[in-house]
């Protein structure tokens, strides 16, 4: 006769031989089993779903180790573990110094932690150590040495960095935005050793970037790094909010754009003070306008200084779309070596306007007589137009000629309203421009008279475009004057430029200026 | 001989000297009653064996220093219960004692509990005592019970969705 106990025992077996055909089953074919097993033993049944649900209530429930291993005071290789200096997911960094010499040479040890399922762990323990073991730069940390403890856990010793995280570091120095972009570029310089070695580091922040005493920067922490190769099909990648580039917080793949943008959030920290912060789903608040929020009344001259430029280097680097970002770290430290030499941007090179306009804000005089060639063709255009509604022969030439000057014509447009210079949309600032323009035309193009005489015409007809036609009149005579006696002027050109005599001519008539 | 000896031992009979000599380090251990009490296992363990003559067969190692660490932890988390139960009726527990407090309670639950599911399958309790005392990994519980990882990994779910049961009236864990 059974006793209680054993029956309890038998209970038990015939739940374990239940719960182990069911527990490797996807939840619909589980739930299905279990509907099925309710009608021959409901008790079964009811005790296996209360199994089930525990472990869905509870995932972590006994997964961390009673007690983890010290190894303070252990020997460890050749080097003898003095003190735990940090403890994270993946594990425990060591402060150690080397046994076997008189001068106590120290180091960081990283181990593995003790417990805890680890298979996946130990993969990127062991990627992080090939990682180091490839890497060698002044401003990345480098691999010493290396081996498994006695209980199979690999461990590996690299150089020990007392410093400071970035940030703080310049905060603390009082470092000036000059300064922090050199001492960021020299972060660049570090990330682009890792991406040539196809390393991509995935986790750049400031944490991961100490600055030492003497202010060398070290990068460190290649826990998550990832061969480029195997980055492209790997999933599951630890976040660091703030810092994680959107396809790393996406989970997708990643390519060298991933670390690009990161290293955006670290410099827009830098300059900022701050986190990028979001305007919508896909854009960020402009640098400069972060930091002139801050209530503390930082002094304008950082939000100038960050205005343009860095604006765009910035959010260029923080694009959402990685192929919008640069394509490398290479372009980005570019950039920002053009900003310190005080040339242009390859981060706003996309935007014509915006390369014309600083240009313009350097050379006002030669966009303006740029803008008024520009505007002339346009205007030369429309008698094009007038032209081949006529029938004439160079109707279809014309038409070209047309179309690209309304193209020419609205980038100058943009130009002329980014560049702030919106009067000169009205007739008097633009007139007044156009006296300024033709008195330098004299003096500039006094030498190229074919290239003067062209651009007289092309005033008159913006003269008469704005109803000058006195003007209009002047700068006429004066461009036929010299087109006849060039022969680089065609009929064409000396009989529209006749035409539009005659027309300031007859208008003059008709306001009775004459 | 002293080769001979390990391998004698049965998979739940620690070496009685062994077992008593791990004891009396962990007491003395726990005398010491530092404020930050972190126990060493693996210095405990390796202490204790470098005093014995005759160390068991290394794959048994594992479990030795499993149950040896639930033993003294459980031991020490009664004590400091017991105490504390004493200290309340005379004054107000402080309130830094509450996590410790709740820790503590968990492990004498958690034992009770294991000593009950030992009853019903001592190899699910051998598995707990492996992971979660003794640290080890599934591949190391396997290798430690001669059973696939696959099947460890299963059982482990198994005994921890059960205990869960056990001990999760009365605790958040």
């Amino acid at each position: 006769m059974a006793t209680t106990h054993e029956r309890a025992r038998a209970h038990f077996a015939r739940v374990q031989s239940e719960f182990e055909a069911l527990v490797e089953l996807a939840a619909g074919a589980r739930a299905a089993r279990l509907v099925e097993l309710e009608r021959s033993d409901a008790e079964l049944a009811r005790e296996l779903a209360r199994l089930f649900a525990a472990e869905r209530a509870a995932p972590a429930f006994l997964e961390e180790p009673a007690e983890t291993r010290s190894l303070e005071g252990t020997r460890v290789g050749a080097w003898r573990v003095e003190e735990r200096l940090a403890s994270g997911g993946m594990g425990e960094v060591w402060r150690v110094a080397r046994a076997d010499t008189d001068h106590p040479w120290r180091a960081a040890l990283k181990v593995l932690r003790a417990g805890s399922s680890r298979e996946a762990l130990e993969r990127r323990f062991a990627s992080e150590r090939r990682t180091l073991a490839a890497l060698s730069h002044p401003d990345v940390v480098s691999l010493i040495d290396a081996g498994t403890l006695d209980d199979g856990r690999p461990w590996f010793v690299m150089e020990l960095v007392e410093g400071l995280p970035l940030t703080r570091y310049c905060d603390g120095a009082g470092l000036d935005l000059r300064a922090r972009i050199q001492l960021f570029l020299r972060v660049c310089a570090a990330v682009r050793h890792a991406h040539q070695r196809f390393v991509l580091h995935c986790d750049l922040k400031p944490s991961n970037i100490l600055v030492t005493a003497e202010g060398h920067p070290k990068l460190l922490d290649f826990g998550i790094a990832e061969l480029l190769s195997a980055a492209a099909g790997s999933h599951g990648w630890p976040i660091t909010p703030g810092y994680s580039s959107p396809e790393q917080v996406r989970g997708e793949a990643l390519t060298v754009a991933a670390d690009v943008w990161s290293l955006g959030a670290l410099l827009h920290e830098l300059l900022t003070g701050e986190l990028p912060r979001r305007a919508s789903e896909t854009a960020f608040v402009r640098p400069s306008e972060v930091a002139g929020a801050t209530p503390d009344g930082r002094p304008q001259r950082a939000v100038r200084a960050l205005r343009g430029d860095l604006d765009a280097l910035v959010l260029r680097a923080l694009a959402a779309r990685a192929s919008e970002r640069y394509a490398s770290v290479d372009d980005l430290a570019a950039d920002l070596n053009a900003y310190l030499a005080g040339r242009a941007l390859a981060a706003r090179a996309e935007r014509p306007w915006e390369r014309a306009l600083r240009v313009a804000r350097r050379h006002p005089w030669t966009v303006l007589a740029t803008a008024v060639a520009v505007l002339s063709l346009a205007a030369s255009s429309v008698l094009f137009a007038r032209e081949m509604l006529r029938g004439r022969d160079e109707a279809r030439q014309g038409w070209r000629a047309h179309a690209e000057a309304v193209q020419v014509t609205r980038l100058l447009e943009d130009v002329l309203k980014e560049a702030g210079l919106r009067e000169l949309v009205a007739p008097e600032a633009f007139e007044r421009s156009l006296d300024r323009a033709a008195l330098r035309a004299g003096e500039s193009f006094g030498s190229a008279p074919e290239t003067l005489g062209r651009l007289r015409i092309a005033f008159g007809a913006l003269y008469l475009e704005i109803d000058r036609p006195e003007k209009a009149r002047d700068e006429l005579v004066q461009g036929l004057a010299l087109a006849r006696a060039h022969r680089g002027f065609g009929k064409e050109d000396l009989q529209r430029a006749a035409e539009l005599l005659a027309e300031a001519e007859t208008r003059l008539t008709a306001s009775g200026e004459r | 001989m002293t080769d001979a000896l390990p391998r004698e031992r049965d998979s739940a009979g620690l070496d009685a000297a062994a077992y008593a000599e791990l004891r009396s380090i962990a007491a003395r251990e726990l005398g010491r009653e530092r404020r930050d009490h972190t126990l060493r296992p693996t210095d405990l363990v390796h202490e204790a064996w470098l005093r014995m003559e005759g160390a068991p067969s290394a794959e048994r190692v594992r479990l030795w220093a499993a149950r040896t660490m639930r033993q003294v932890l459980v031991d020490h988390a009664r004590r400091r219960s017991a105490l504390r139960r004493d200290a309340g009726a005379r004054e107000r527990l402080d309130e830094d004692a509450g996590p410790a407090l709740e820790r503590d309670r968990y492990l004498v639950d958690l034992d009770a509990a294991l000593i009950e599911l030992a009853g019903l399958s001592p190899e699910l309790a051998t598995i707990v005592e492996l992971r979660f005392f003794g640290g080890c990994t599934v591949q190391e519980a396997a290798r430690e019970l001669g059973l696939s990882p696959r099947t460890v990994k299963r059982r482990w779910r198994l005994a921890k969705a059960w205990l869960h049961g056990e001990v999760a009236d009365g605790h958040d864990a």
